[in-house]
């Protein structure tokens, strides 16, 4: 609520990639509660679309928020640094979803079920 | 045209007497260099049509068990630089074929109606004969050649870890293993068994998933050893030995720490037994002491012992500390058996029960009457154990409880008490109760997994200190000996260990690792 309360003055579009890149690791970071390393899907689903805010395609942090609240999968119900910041990676490296090649890849398996689900195919 | 077997006798004849023409006409040198030709013009060059020719090509002969014709199509490709590889093919696709038959008939008796239980003594031997008889056709036709050996192994490797219906192949050959070394299973003699048990560990060393086999069997052998219903102990140490020599000693310490247990418990019973005669207690007792981390999982029923019995477990217990007085021991009462002598009028018998079963008879000793609700709070059983319990001496065969109501529900305002009518022609009753188990083996196995794979993962990136994904995949498979996580599996257990700072993501290269001291 604290950082809620920052963000309206907030504006990154000043900031280049790599500290953009920062200031998104350290939102994680500092919301993090008591002694969790990891942050409630529900915070994600309300923080990451604030902060990638003109940072990533509009479609694509739509669908991602989609894929969260839609799944059921136990493991997500928290998310962990890795997947955070590897969501932005991803996203930043791989901008069209048809072309992700999963035998190759080394991104988190949120990144595989996501990419299956915006591309239609559930499990 | 010819058929195959028909144009190789002639290839033969052709090959023989150019040899024979050679040694007659020309220089030795020119010999081979001759054959080559004809080799080439006759065999290498047809050999396609000639293997694979509608009604006669080597999958023909296979199938009719053409043996004569099969030797001679080997010794004459043979002869060719690659002339076994294209053989070796239809042989694997074939075996395969066969192999897969044998599942169909699986399922087919599962279509037809048949129940769907964890042992099928019918499919594991048509598995076995299968391998028997394609070993026979390598070894007498093919001369044991490595090529063929390989693609038998291809092949089973293929279907050998298809399953069928509910449960895995690796449980279905755990469970004819049970058959041959329980007393009681099939009848073998030691020879028989020997081989059975030979044959099984060849099938067993194509399955993928050789942990869930080995945890199976652990599963079969805890029963077979604490019931004594092993054969013999030296056929368990053979099946053991050979399970070793196929995996290593780390897949099989457990199951000889659990043989071991046994062997030091039968070296200290006498020593206990005399102690057992010291206390002059009225009743004969044994116990047999499990190192923890060998056996299955079990439930620890704290049931409350009466005090006979009770006597006997402090006596052990006592003797039993001053011996190792760093061991911790815990009474595991959901297993163990006793025999009770129990008299109804004129007639004795022996009644053979479990532990759990001879206290609660114990309760209802001399015609008490007892309900449901008592009875859970006198014994401090709960439900899952107690119903099954009392349904098993009120209404199974032998009904030497009596239950009112008389039906086959066991309901908490029961009342149970002796059957004074219960009577029988035998002396020696055995009273099967259901078993409540404890954690499933599945588990157990998913999580050993999931260590497993972490260990090598850590193991490699230690020594490589940074390393792309696809190749730490490759290595992670490379190492992991009984089971083939996919990829997925992998990665979930690297991005915990990022998680908990064993790893990171490179920086500069999203593909790549680094290894944090």
């Amino acid at each position: 609520d604290k950082f809620k309360a920052l963000l309206p003055s907030l504006e990154t579009g000043f900031m280049v990639h790599n500290e953009f890149r920062d200031f998104y690791k350290f939102s994680f970071q500092f919301n993090r509660q008591g002694t969790h390393k990891t942050l409630e899907k529900d915070l994600v689903i309300m923080l990451a679309p604030m902060i990638l805010k003109d940072r990533l395609p509009e479609e694509r942090m739509s669908s991602f928020v989609e894929f969260l609240n839609q799944t059921t999968d136990k493991s997500y119900d928290r998310i962990t640094l890795d997947q955070w910041m590897s969501f932005y990676d991803f996203s930043k490296e791989c901008p069209n979803l048809n072309e992700y090649d999963e035998e190759s890849s080394a991104w988190p398996v949120l990144i595989d079920d996501f990419v299956d689900y915006a591309t239609g195919m559930q499990m | 045209t010819d058929s195959t077997p028909e144009y190789l006798i002639k290839a033969e004849q052709v090959l023989n007497e150019e040899s024979n023409r050679v040694k007659e006409y020309l220089n030795t040198g020119t010999e081979p260099k001759l054959l080559k030709v004809v080799e080439e013009e006759v065999l290498e060059k047809v050999e396609s049509a000639l293997l694979e020719k509608e009604g006669s090509g080597c999958k023909v002969l296979l199938a009719n068990d053409k043996s004569e014709d099969l030797q001679r199509m080997f010794k004459l490709f043979a002869r060719l630089e690659d002339g076994l590889r294209p053989m070796a093919e239809i042989v694997q696709q074939f075996i395969s074929s066969m192999g897969h038959e044998v599942l169909n008939q699986r399922q087919a008796r599962l279509d037809a109606g048949e129940k769907d239980k964890n042992d099928d003594p019918t499919f594991v031997k048509a598995l076995l004969a299968l391998h028997e008889k394609y070993l026979g056709v390598i070894r007498t036709d093919f001369d044991g050649h490595s090529v063929f050996q390989k693609a038998l192994k291809d092949a089973f490797v293929d279907f050998v870890n298809k399953n069928v219906g509910n449960y895995t192949n690796a449980e279905f050959m755990s469970t004819f293993c049970d058959r041959v070394l329980k007393s009681g299973g099939e009848k073998l003699n030691e020879a028989e068994v020997e081989d059975n048990l030979e044959k099984v560990v060849q099938l067993f060393s194509y399955l993928t998933e050789k942990d869930r086999f080995a945890e199976i069997y652990r599963t079969h052998l805890a029963k077979r050893l604490l019931n004594q219903r092993s054969t013999s102990t030296d056929a368990e140490k053979v099946m053991i030995a050979k399970l070793k020599m196929q995996c290593g000693t780390q897949f099989t310490a457990k199951l000889e720490g659990m043989l071991n247990d046994l062997a030091v418990g039968s070296d200290q019973k006498s020593e206990f037994d005399s102690k057992m005669r010291e206390e002059n207690l009225k009743i004969d007792f044994g116990v047999q002491v499990l190192t923890g981390g060998f056996w299955p999982t079990y439930l620890y029923p704290e049931v409350a012992v009466p005090p006979d019995m009770n006597r006997c477990l402090e006596t052990f217990k006592d003797w039993h500390t001053k011996r190792h007085q760093q061991r911790k021991l815990k009474w595991v009462f959901s297993q163990g058996n006793a025999t009770v002598k129990a008299v109804y009028g004129k007639k004795t018998y022996d009644l053979q029960v479990t532990t759990l079963q001879a206290i609660a008879l114990n309760a209802l000793n001399n015609g008490k009457t007892m309900t449901y609700t008592e009875l859970k709070e006198t014994l401090n059983l709960e439900d899952p154990i107690l119903q099954p319990l009392m349904h098993s001496l009120s209404c199974g065969k032998y009904k030497v409880v009596s239950k009112s109501p008389s039906n086959k529900k066991i309901l908490t305002t029961d009342k149970f008490v002796a059957n004074s009518k219960f009577s029988c022609n035998m002396r020696k009753i055995r009273i099967p109760v259901a078993i409540v188990e404890a954690s499933h083996n599945s588990k157990r196995v998913d999580e050993d997994r999931g260590a497993s794979i972490e260990a090598s993962i850590v193991r490699i990136m230690k020594a490589r200190k940074t390393l792309k994904h696809q190749q730490l995949q490759a290595e992670v498979l490379s190492q992991l000996a009984f089971f083939k996580p996919n990829p997925r599996a992998i990665k979930k257990r690297i991005e915990s260990l990022i998680e908990r700072e064993y790893l990171e993501r490179s920086e500069d290269d999203t593909n790549v690792y680094n290894y944090l001291a």
